[in-house]
């Protein structure tokens, strides 16, 4: 039984683990996650997270104080490994805390323009009352609504119009959708 | 998508945003219920036999450290 009081356990995973992201390197918390902790009512098993780019070094020291944090990586025990087979290329790493299934913590390095994009656009949400750092809100609604358009996607985006409708700006928005055509679509 | 399921999803959002945080203690029940539900299966699962290899299966799991309760 893992009661966090009035926390629900996704937002004490998200936060527990952010802080040690936060040593070792700027990142965002994207998609679902977003929705979730903004009021959505659906159920999750991971969140998913974007890194700055990092080398192996660098990542080794992530990992080392991700372990020590109490958080293991189901594919792997040897970071060099898990840098390699997966972060190099461009695949993601699952974390959990040690000694539970769930949830999982979707880790991946980001791998275009439109990534670095998100982390230079990242934003606090204080209305979500989890304090990390989150991808825009308004190009997780186009990414939602262009890229990914799956029924659960295109209700979060709905939600996520609904609620930040104070920041929602078309204008982002088609911006961000563009740049998804370029280069996640190509056309 | 479903007119009637839209509707829903407004209505929650303007639930969300008016209630004064008063939807945090339900969300929280409903998110913490999934989990401890999922885990309450799995810890289940894992006592059958061939429940392990199950759910090494299922998840993909190639470090037991990170879940020693499926540690032969």
């Amino acid at each position: 039984m893992r009661l966090v009081h009035d926390r629900n356990v996704l937002d004490a995973f998200c936060l527990d683990f952010c802080r040690v992201l936060e040593r070792h390197a700027k990142y965002i918390i994207v998609s679902g996650f977003l929705a979730i902790s903004s009021g959505r009512t659906r159920g999750t098993e991971d969140i998913d997270v974007i890194l700055e780019r990092l080398d192996e070094e660098k990542f080794k020291r992530l990992d080392k104080d991700l372990v020590k944090s109490g958080f293991e990586c189901i594919q792997g025990e040897k970071p060099e490994f898990l840098y390699r087979q997966y972060l190099a290329e461009n695949l993601s790493l699952r974390y959990v805390r040690r000694g539970h299934l769930l949830p999982e913590m979707e880790v991946k390095l980001a791998k275009d323009l439109l990534d670095e994009h998100q982390l230079e656009n990242r934003a606090k949400l204080p209305l979500t009352g989890v304090d990390v750092w989150f991808g825009d809100v308004n190009i997780n609604i186009a990414f939602k609504e262009e890229l990914l358009k799956s029924e659960k996607d295109l209700e979060d985006a709905r939600h996520l119009r609904a609620i930040f409708s104070d920041q929602v700006d078309e204008k982002k928005i088609n911006g961000a959708k563009h740049l998804i055509h370029q280069w996640r679509l190509k056309t | 998508m479903n007119p009637e399921r839209a509707q829903q999803i407004d209505r929650w959002a303007e639930y969300v945003k008016t209630s004064k945080g008063a939807w945090k203690k339900e969300h929280a029940a409903f998110i913490n219920a999934q989990f401890e539900k999922s885990e309450a299966f799995y810890l289940r699962l894992a006592k059958q036999p061939g429940g392990k290899e199950k759910i090494i299966r299922l998840f993909g799991i190639q470090n037991l450290n990170a879940v020693p309760f499926l540690k032969p």
